[in-house]
């Protein structure tokens, strides 16, 4: 569920699987924040050289799930929902549920 | 006595805050109550001092196994985060042994409240919230006054549920019309009792809205948008299953990343079973 990364590697919107901590233990910042460029020099002046954060590749094996169980489920889903996703955040919420229960039911 | 009546008389006989809530609350207004201090008024109650430290493990709190000791929860998570654990668990403690109907469990509520509050919290975070330690909480209580109609109501209760399963509307709306009020203000109406911080009292009576007037903060939209997705996963079950179109106004107040949803889901679904298995099982 986790990749590790270098600092260099930070993309934003990447999301921190587990806090990042400097050499005391201390949290810097915690699990399921969105890294932006701007963390990259703040954790750096606190000597963090590798980061842990959510793993997209993993994500994308739900990818793999045939059109027919999406669109099955997807249906089973607007039934639920009695609304159809429109903005870019309500089709991610969509995904997620999606995801979800393609992973459950598959 | 009309519903309203009989409720608000309900509320005012409930006993006030759990015993070790009240004590907390009480050694924080004294600034030189200390850490061990605390700690020590906790432990007063092993079983809970045990739970909290469980809780306060838990991974999206982002310590997994490493706070042995109260003292040391206090140290990382500080004085209100720890209070809040202490009252979330009194509170899921006093509303528990309730029985279950087949319409509405109270083990499935406070499963689905206890992913409101993680989602709430992971929501607050990817919204660059400056403090999160009310989100958990806020999450876990926004839904406390279906309690209420379901100790004091129950029938009326039932018939609302019945309402809102075959109209296929809200629990809130299926309330509305038998009570003439709905859960949320019934939950307002404990939380007042309670003398639960304004913020609180705020997110219960606000939950469905999403947005207020005068709020400044992430919580209620935060609270508002955790609803929506422990109810799209699935996580547990509050009486309903209507899940309503987002409030756009939302997404500009929160400001979320692209995608946060579908790359949170995973470690959503993982703490939720274990923050689940801490707080309602073990």
């Amino acid at each position: 569920m986790a990749r590790l990364i270098t600092l260099d590697e930070i993309e934003d919107g990447m999301v921190l699987s587990t806090p990042a901590k400097n050499k005391f233990g201390q949290i810097l910042l915690g699990a399921g924040l969105p890294l932006t460029q701007k963390h990259k020099g703040m954790l750096k002046t606190w000597g963090v050289t590798m980061l842990q954060v959510v793993d997209e590749a993993e994500q994308e094996e739900a990818k793999s799930f045939t059109t027919i169980m999406r669109d099955d489920a997807s249906q089973k889903l607007v039934q639920r929902l009695q609304w159809e996703p429109e903005n870019e955040y309500e089709k991610d919420l969509f995904e997620m549920a999606l995801r979800s229960i393609l992973e459950k039911s598959y | 006595m009309d519903h309203l009546e009989r409720i608000i008389a309900a509320v005012n006989n409930l006993p006030t805050l759990p015993t070790v809530f009240a004590a907390i609350s009480e050694a924080m207004e004294d600034p030189r109550t200390s850490a061990d201090k605390l700690a020590q008024i906790i432990s007063t109650d092993q079983v809970s001092a045990l739970k909290v430290l469980k809780v306060a493990n838990s991974p999206f709190f982002g310590f997994r196994g490493r706070i042995d000791t109260i003292s040391e929860a206090v140290f990382y998570l500080g004085f209100n985060e720890i209070r809040n654990i202490v009252f979330a668990l009194s509170v899921i403690n006093s509303f528990s042994k309730t029985t279950s109907i087949p319409q509405f469990q109270p083990v499935d509520f406070w499963a689905h409240s206890i992913a409101v509050g993680i989602a709430t919290r992971v929501i607050g975070a990817g919204s660059n919230a400056e403090s999160l330690e009310n989100y958990f909480l806020g999450g876990i209580l926004h839904d406390i006054g279906k309690l209420i109609f379901f100790q004091f109501a129950k029938k009326d209760f039932i018939a609302a549920l019945e309402i809102a399963e075959n109209k296929k509307i809200s629990l809130k709306s299926a309330e509305a019309e038998i009570f003439k009020f709905d859960h949320t203000v019934a939950g307002h109406m404990l939380a007042q009792k309670w003398k639960l911080p304004v913020s609180f009292q705020n997110v219960i009576l606000y939950h469905h809205s999403g947005v207020t007037a005068d709020s400044t903060d992430n919580l209620i939209p935060s609270v508002y948008l955790g609803n929506i997705v422990a109810k799209m996963l699935n996580l547990g079950r509050a009486g309903d299953d209507s899940i309503p179109k987002p409030n756009p106004q939302i997404w500009d107040k929160l400001k979320l990343p692209a995608g946060y949803f579908s790359k949170i889901r995973p470690r959503l679904e993982e703490d939720f079973n274990n923050t689940v298995r801490i707080m309602l099982h073990e």
